[in-house]
């Protein structure tokens, strides 16, 4: 559920686009099971296949290096994924300074100005950006690069990972730059919602932050970006992840060579919390005048990464929200006609991530989208899966993971998981295995016990002269303005 | 509205110091290609390295095909394509492929109709059998009309009108044009889906969904000759049509003066546009154009990035782009204007910067930038087998070659900053241009200090 908050990019794609690609358009009207009119030819067949492994080596500083090889093209990419250097380990008092240090890593380092950075980046035609955001642990590092310039391309990379300046201008640069996207966010109303929603899943957790604001931006200064990297850019619990066209034994000697010097703290591994079990349901209506349509989104707490119930979790969603064959899918847009996309999905950390269902509809059907939303929630809990759609469902997740495999990226990623969550080694190997082993039954435990209706948050932007009165049928309203303000509460018992 | 340049690049000889020369070329793409006896093209692409096909199929139909009053037709039929045809159940043809684990979508754009899918291997024939029924014999009712109008106007709803600055692009290309179709936006207008009819589905789908109007593309792990008998077997069946499809497309006469419009909208900041006409997607000009829009804009150390974002702080985003398409189409700048700032000097800059590519040759270390870009994007591009149908699929319908696929690698190594400086002479000139500069609807702060 979390927002990009680079408009900027949102933005140039906007103009650019027009491409009216029909973002899971598909769609179905059963698969429960009835035959093909015609006869299709179909294979049975499962798809096995071989996963290919990652190599994997440790630097003495604690640096834990993972290399998948993959010769079709003449590319490397890299990630350092810097765990402690994410906004959930932002200082209390100070929201964003994570976000911001990460951001400012680039404008400058001990021998480089932030122009001189840019243009030997680019001259090279590699990509080297450091982001995080607030509710993640980990900064990471993103790189890529033509092969040939892989080693000039690390080099720049460690030099502005380990001996950043955060020169004084850049920062009074960076600031003006942002402060108006932090202004113009509040426009968008897919990030309203998501502001508001982080905030009733999590309440005080770090991950119930959404963007930093206008004033912790203005108060940072120099010198906490210089405290907050030597405090959390380490190396004890770094990860660098490298997919592409090239070995353990050309790319050990590279990142000893950039990053071998790179002093080890002691410290031990950054802890979490989970957040605070979730309080009993709630409306919240963000009043944005004269939308034209409504984001609704409905969530809740679920499961951490390490829960036994993730893959069962999977399987539910999948047949909830997850794709143009889901019941979300097919009932608020196939049948009704409400929307152009209905969808659900699950964050799973090392705490207690959230599930969520959103869509975004036309004004005047408000109230009865959220209605049949809710009552596929239901549905999934009281009512046994079909056969057909259940089989459909988990044979769909098993293939879509065959298919993922094409990108060398994400199948290093899911490498990536696993050692930063310590699953078993044979985890991706038995990942299919798991998957059709899920039973209806357990479905609709899971269901039952993550879908409580009594835990379900339900936040809603649109015009809210027209709205408010669908969503008070529903129980009493929190009306927020665009700014985050609680404005009054109406409807219900309040 | 892919408005990119399907092309690619490579490097030439690096100049600039201290940078070794990038020798890097990507490989060539092997492919046979065939025409049907019912006039379809087929594309194959080998690819053995994981155990999937990716099929993609291209009607030679988009925006610019579609008549005044029935804006947003094409892409409203795309959206049909998928209610069921003789042998197909509605929305089987998705339900099919996803529970297979397989992934499949469409796309319209103003020049094309994409429909694609990725399976596993083995699932290739059901593919094909799917859309050969759907190229032969698809059901056109009022009911399956009427819910996927709804569903496409939400489409509209989500992605232009409930969206600060949604409207941009569709305001650039309504002001641009006055006669060619490119003036209104592919997702069309509110009246217009509202006014469609099922004669109008009826009728589109008997003129332009026919083979010889169609190109299908393979690449994945398949026996070309094995899979020819596929397409053959099914695809082959669908009957062909005598009749041309029309191209009469009414064509944009050239630009005369200079012209300048002010609007207001109901954004948080202003924005200024600053457009120019150029040519079409492979005239010799638009491979220049497409280099000035990369200096101008990819990177941080890009031209207006840095000038207008980075030192003069006088836009929250800037960029100059290249929309270069089947028929000739517009070269824009764009700046959204930072709070305090007067649009005037952003625009001013916008055209300073379009200006200094006449005046000043592009230094050696730049075009040197930009072929090492091109050569990155060239390769990102084709990693995946649905990016290379894709490029495949754009050389063969767009530009009725399919060397170009490859072939346009050598134009772009060969370009001179020379080059560079007549397209620019040629096209950012004062009378070929407009101006737009767009306000807040009812601003107190976002404009002029």
């Amino acid at each position: 559920m979390r927002l990009c908050l680079y408009y900027v990019v949102g933005f140039t794609c906007a103009l650019s686009a027009g491409v009216y690609a029909q973002a899971g358009v598909q769609q179905a009207q059963s698969i429960t099971g009835a035959e093909l009119k015609g006869l299709a030819p179909v294979s049975d067949e499962i798809l096995k296949v071989e996963l290919p492994k990652a190599e994997e080596a440790d630097l003495d500083n604690g640096l834990h290096l993972m290399v998948l090889e993959d010769r079709r093209v003449p590319i490397v990419s890299v990630q350092v994924i810097l765990i402690g250097a994410g906004g959930y380990y932002d200082p209390p008092d100070h929201a964003g300074l994570a976000g911001f240090t990460a951001s400012l890593l680039r404008e400058g380092t001990a021998t480089r100005s932030s122009v001189e950075i840019a243009e030997a980046l680019e001259t090279l035609a590699s990509r080297v950006n450091v982001s995080t955001d607030m509710s993640l642990q980990a900064a990471t590092m993103r790189l890529s690069s033509l092969v040939e310039y892989l080693d000039q391309t690390i080099a720049l990379a460690a030099d502005v990972l380990l001996r950043p300046s955060f020169p004084e201008e850049e920062l009074a640069l960076f600031k003006t730059r942002e402060q108006a996207g932090l202004i113009e966010q509040r426009t968008r109303p897919r990030f309203l919602a998501v502001e508001r929603l982080a905030k009733v899943i999590y309440g005080d957790h770090p991950a119930g932050r959404t963007s930093p604001t206008p004033e912790t931006l203005d108060r940072t200064t120099r010198d906490d970006l210089i405290a907050f990297h030597r405090e959390h850019y380490v190396p004890d619990h770094a990860v660098i992840a490298i997919a592409g066209d090239i070995s353990m034994a050309d790319a050990f000697p590279a990142v000893e060579r950039h990053f071998g010097a790179w002093a080890s703290s002691g410290t031990r591994p950054p802890t979490v919390d989970d957040p605070e079990p979730i309080g009993p349901s709630r409306l919240y209506l963000i009043n944005r005048e004269a939308s034209v349509q409504t984001n609704l989104v409905v969530g809740t707490q679920a499961i951490n990464r390490t829960s036994d119930d993730y893959d069962i979790l999977s399987v539910m969603n999948q047949i909830v929200g997850g794709g143009p064959s889901s019941r979300l899918f097919l009932n608020l847009r196939e049948d009704k006609g409400y929307t152009y996309g209905a969808y659900s999905s699950f964050t799973a950390q090392r705490y207690r991530g959230d599930w969520d269902a959103s869509t975004e509809v036309r004004t005047e059907v408000t109230g009865d989208a959220l209605a049949e939303l809710l009552r596929e929630l239901v549905r999934i809990h009281d009512e046994p899966v079909p056969e057909q759609e259940f089989q459909d469902a988990k044979r769909s997740i098993v293939a879509s993971f065959a298919l993922s495999l094409e990108s060398p990226n994400a199948l290093l990623n899911n490498f990536v998981v696993r050692h930063l969550y310590d699953l078993p080694d044979d985890y991706w190997d038995r990942y299919p295995e798991r998957i059709m082993s899920v039973t209806r039954e357990q479905v609709q435990e899971v269901a039952a016990k993550y879908l409580d209706a009594g835990r379900l948050h339900i936040v809603a932007v649109g015009d809210g002269e027209q709205i408010s009165g669908m969503l008070t049928s529903f129980g009493a309203v929190d009306v927020y303005d665009d700014q985050g303000t609680l404005i009054e509460t109406v409807g219900g018992d309040q | 509205m892919r408005r990119r340049l399907c092309t690619c690049v490579a490097i030439a000889a690096i100049v600039g110091a201290g940078v070794s020369t990038a020798a890097t070329r990507p490989p060539k793409l092997q492919y046979e290609i065939a025409t049907l006896p019912n006039g379809l093209t087929v594309v194959l692409s080998e690819d053995h390295s994981t155990p999937i096909v990716h099929v993609e199929l291209w009607y030679h139909v988009g925006s610019k095909n579609e008549r005044p009053g029935l804006t947003g037709f094409a892409h409203l039929f795309e959206h049909l394509m998928f209610n069921g045809s003789k042998n197909v159940r509605s929305d089987e043809h998705t339900s099919m492929i996803a529970s297979n684990g397989g992934q499949s979508n469409a796309y319209t754009t103003e020049d094309t109709t994409v429909f694609w899918e990725t399976v596993p291997a083995h699932y290739l024939p059901v593919v094909l059998w799917m859309e050969a029924d759907r190229m032969a014999s698809l059901q056109i009712d009022e009911k399956a009309l009427a819910s996927e109008r709804e569903v496409v106007k939400e489409e509209r709803r989500m992605r232009v009108d409930n969206q600060p600055f949604g409207r941009l692009s569709e305001i650039i290309y309504d002001q641009a044009y006055s006669v060619h179709p490119y003036k209104h936006p592919t997702i069309g207008s509110m009246a217009d889906l509202e006014a469609a009819s099922v004669e109008d589905v009826r009728s589109f789908y008997e003129t332009y969904y026919v083979p010889s109007n169609a190109t299908i593309v393979l690449v994945g792990d398949f026996e070309s000759g094995a899979a020819m008998d596929l397409v053959t077997q099914y695809l082959g069946r669908v009957p062909g049509v005598e009749r041309p499809v029309p191209r009469d497309i009414p064509q944009e006469p050239p630009w005369e003066r200079e012209r300048r419009v002010a609007l207001e909208e109901s954004w948080p900041l202003p924005a200024v546009v600053v457009v120019h006409k150029i040519p079409f997607d492979g005239h010799p000009d638009s491979y220049p154009l497409h280099f000035a829009s990369k200096i101008l804009s990819d990177g941080q150390s890009s031209r207006i990035y840095r000038r207008l974002v980075y030192e003069e702080q006088l836009a929250l985003a800037a960029f100059g782009q290249g929309a270069i398409v089947e028929d000739p189409s517009l070269f824009f700048a764009v700046a959204l204007v930072q709070p305090g700032r007067m649009p005037a000097n952003a625009e001013r800059a916008l055209r300073d910067e379009l200006e200094r590519l006449k005046t000043e040759l592009v230094s050696p270390r730049e075009l040197e930038r930009v072929k090492n870009q091109f050569a990155r994007d060239y390769i990102l591009g084709r990693t995946s087998n649905q990016q290379k149908a894709m490029h495949l699929a754009h050389a063969a319908v767009i530009h009725d070659d399919i060397t170009t696929a490859d072939g346009e690698f050598d134009i772009f190594m060969n370009i001179t900053a020379e080059d560079v400086q007549r397209v620019a002479q040629t096209y950012f000139t004062n009378d070929n241009r407009l101006i737009l500069t767009i306000m807040p609807r009812n601003a107190t702060s976002g404009g002029a200090p």
